[in-house]
């Protein structure tokens, strides 16, 4: 009895090992509902799937209608909190480039209540203090790009109702940064997302994903009089083996002629980050 | 000087075009030229004409060690340009004596981070409040550098500290931070003659001018030709007069709050001890004196005894006094995640000063110190209000235990009567615009004896390295007001920092 029970739980560790030590998402149920097909995406964009995220650094360019171009750096590293103490994420993002934003750094805490803002800590290097801030508005601009804070942070399954609205195959996105072509003829599930917030800063968004990875290839952004203002793309890293890592995000303003566009490093999943190193002493340390 | 100036800049201004953070293996430098301008409103006099270098280098060979340093180093030509301000260039500039606190090498320490231990050792600056615009629990920790009163952020005025900070992590959120300061550095007042120069220096340095004056003049012809000796009167360099802090804190859900302690020392107001030695006293002199004022030199002493005047030849020692002080407080901050109040962040920080030392008026004009109780705390309200529109309220009050000392209040650094009671406001409203290229900014500060200063600025970035701030500080009240004793001294400011 024993021996059996020795072997029962050497495997049960196995498998919490194999659970806790993958990279890459679960597959999308077969004929999945619109609901289903969200929330596998929200997984996705969280990393929901592995344990910590570690990236190498953040490259995020701006580029005006004019093609003046700014340039912003930082370096970014997650624990997946998986429902513990009502926690979904500890987040912790640093800014090192340009020299007069370096330093500036957020700890960000999400709970997985979709009703509860998050818990944000701010390093100000101008006062070497952190203050604890209330979450910006959804609706603002992150980090000054034509993202907003609810696209790239705080949105997540619960904030809006979803409808399938069939399958297509997506075209292609030619980025604005490279001019490279991306996910020319994917099959895609289309859904329309209508924000429960009204009225918001959009009406409705029509999400493109690939039916073949359940990401969130394109999305496009509709105002209340039917124009769509926006466009996001997300291209990730998918290979058969290995890790799946969110490469490029990019936003185009129809509106402003404004692109911006997210360069991210693949660093490490995995790698043991502890609680303890998303907590406030860590942001008076200013390691970045 | 100005040729090598020159020189330097048609050198370095192409490769400085170019530069940008410099980061290679385990070394990273970086840092900025920046050009501070202030001048009068109605254009008449400079405020300042600062020029700095800011530099810092970062070598972390593994992750857990660290080596900083930090220099910053600046040159202010308004004291070369403005006449009125010769006195105070000659006080503050070139008796070193009177600066040795304020060194280019602004931080220089050692760091090592382990999974519940950090060290950092070395010059640095600590910050334990939270509160915009207002020290409440820093101030017993490092010292401040007035020469611009509290008009820059708090991070370009707090003078360093040589300091072991040691932070330990028992628990996943809660930390307990100690630190041992075995350095002094009192405040650093701007001297008479300088734009920001305090009232209570301007009416010490008018009782020392008149007593310089009689010093000359004397009585009945005579000069009395008093020796003066001042003294700094620093604590000895020796481990018991450190400062000693610990702070614990913790994050309970949505609330964080820590508890501080910090045995230190009263540095922004040391008490000013006077002594006269009258056995350097002038014998001939004093006969002299006896004989034009047809006296005795008994009937001398007793009539100079009564009128309170040192004879001639006596010895005038100025000391400054610093007293120790235990200093308990706390700081808390709780953001409404949900709720009615959803969004809104409510902070506080509080201050109990034992057995402080403040400053009032005698009856008969004089300064003298004495032991007050303090209590002092802040309560501020964040909010965003629209979209990308912050607001920032807080609510102040610092509260002496003591009301008065024989019917005489005690009195602010301007020199103006202090209620037992002071209540100050201030509101902080800040958004972006463009992409988060212009940054406007507003504070305002209200006292309760109409007492006001108000700071609009507008910061832009032009660039990945180019940015400019333009801005005003506005002060007003009462001539004896804590800003009001600046009326005259509204500034308007131009920044150009160029980063690298």
């Amino acid at each position: 009895m024993k021996k059996i029970l020795f072997f029962l739980m050497f495997f049960l560790f196995l498998g919490s090992l194999g659970l806790a030590m993958t990279c890459r998402p679960p597959d999308l149920p077969p004929h999945p509902t619109a609901e289903q097909i969200m929330q596998h995406w929200f997984d996705i964009k969280f990393t929901r799937f592995v344990n910590d995220a570690v990236y190498n650094g953040v490259n995020l360019i701006m580029i005006d209608k004019s093609g003046y171009k700014r340039e912003k750096k930082a370096v970014r590293k997650r624990i997946i909190m998986h429902g513990k103490d009502g926690f979904d994420y500890k987040d912790l993002i640093a800014i090192t480039y340009p020299e007069y934003s370096k330093g500036l750094a957020v700890l960000n805490w999400a709970y997985m209540d979709v009703n509860k803002q998050n818990d944000i800590w701010i390093w100000l290097p101008s006062m070497k203090k952190i203050r604890k801030v209330s979450q910006a508005e959804g609706d603002d601009s992150f980090m000054g790009t034509e993202f907003t804070v609810e696209e790239v942070t705080t949105r997540r399954y619960g904030y809006e109702t979803y409808e399938l609205l069939g399958e297509e195959i997506f075209k292609g996105y030619k980025a604005h940064y490279n001019k490279k072509i991306y996910y020319a003829n994917t099959p895609c599930y289309k859904i329309k997302a209508v924000p429960k917030k009204n009225p918001w800063y959009y009406t409705y968004r029509i999400v493109w994903i690939d039916k073949n990875t359940g990401i969130d290839v394109y999305e496009e952004y509709y105002d209340k009089r039917g124009r769509k203002f926006k466009e996001i793309f997300h291209y990730f890293d998918t290979p058969k083996e290995g890790c799946w890592w969110a490469r490029i995000w990019e936003v185009y303003n129809f509106r402003t002629g404004h692109s911006d566009t997210l360069l991210i490093e693949p660093g490490r999943y995995n790698s043991g980050l502890k609680e303890r190193h998303f907590s406030p002493r860590i942001l008076e340390r200013q390691e970045w | 000087m100005k040729k090598w100036l020159i020189v330097l800049l048609v050198v370095f201004l192409p490769g400085l075009a170019q530069a940008t953070i410099y980061q290679k293996g385990p070394v990273t430098v970086e840092g900025y030229i920046k050009s501070e301008t202030g001048v009068y409103p109605d254009f008449h006099k400079w405020i300042k004409i600062m020029n700095i270098v800011d530099l810092r280098g970062q070598y972390k060979p593994r992750p857990w060690l660290s080596f900083y340093g930090h220099i910053y180093k600046w040159w202010d030509f308004a004291y070369n340009q403005e006449d009125a301000y010769a006195p105070a260039h000659q006080a503050m500039y070139t008796n070193r004596e009177t600066w040795q606190g304020i060194s280019w090498v602004r931080e220089v320490y050692v760091d090592f981070f382990s999974e519940y231990l950090d060290i950092r050792a070395g010059k640095q600056l600590i910050t334990w409040g939270t509160a915009d615009g207002i020290r409440v629990l820093d101030k017993y920790v490092n010292p401040l550098d007035w020469r611009e009163f509290t008009l820059k952020p708090w991070n370009e005025i707090k003078i360093p500290l040589w300091t072991l900070k040691i932070e330990f992590q028992p628990t996943v959120n809660g930390s307990l931070q100690f630190l041992l300061i075995p350095d002094f550095e009192p405040d650093y007042w701007p001297a008479v003659g300088a734009p920001f120069a305090i009232g209570t220096s301007k009416e010490g340095a008018k009782m020392m001018d008149a007593l310089l004056n009689f010093s000359r003049t004397g009585m009945a012809g005579v000069p009395f030709d008093y020796r003066i000796i001042s003294h700094e009167g620093r604590p000895g360099e020796k481990w018991g007069n450190s400062k000693f802090g610990v702070r614990w804190r913790d994050v309970l859900g949505s609330f964080e709050y820590t508890l501080n302690y910090i045995y230190s020392w009263e540095t922004e107001s040391p008490e000013r001890v006077t002594t006269v030695d009258t056995s350097t006293m002038d014998p001939q002199k004093f006969q002299e004196l006896a004989m034009r004022m047809h006296m005795s030199p008994t009937e001398l002493q007793n009539f100079l005894h009564s009128q309170g005047i040192a004879p001639p030849g006596s010895t005038f020692y100025f000391t400054k006094k610093y007293h120790r002080i235990n200093v308990w407080g706390g700081t808390f901050s709780k953001t409404f995640v949900s709720g009615f109040l959803k969004g809104l962040t409510l902070r506080g920080e509080f201050a109990y000063v034992r057995n402080d030392y403040r400053t009032y008026r005698t009856k008969d004009g004089k300064f003298k110190w004495a032991k007050t109780d303090c209590y002092n705390y802040v309560i501020g309200l964040d909010k965003y209000i629209v979209t990308n529109w912050l607001a920032s309220f807080q609510f102040i009050q610092l509260i002496n235990s003591k009301k008065d000392i024989d019917g005489q209040p005690f009195v602010w650094p301007s020199g103006g009567a202090m209620d037992k009671v002071e209540t100050l406001l201030t509101l902080r409203v800040s958004t972006d615009f463009f992409h988060e290229r212009l940054k406007p900014n507003i504070l305002i500060v209200y006292g309760d004896d109409n007492d006001w200063r108000i700071s609009p600025s507008f910061y832009f970035e032009w660039g990945d390295h180019l940015t400019t701030t333009v801005g005003a500080h506005i002060l007003e009240g009462k001539e004896s007001g804590l800003h009001g004793q600046f009326n005259d001294s509204k500034e308007l400011y131009f920044e150009v920092k160029y980063s690298f």
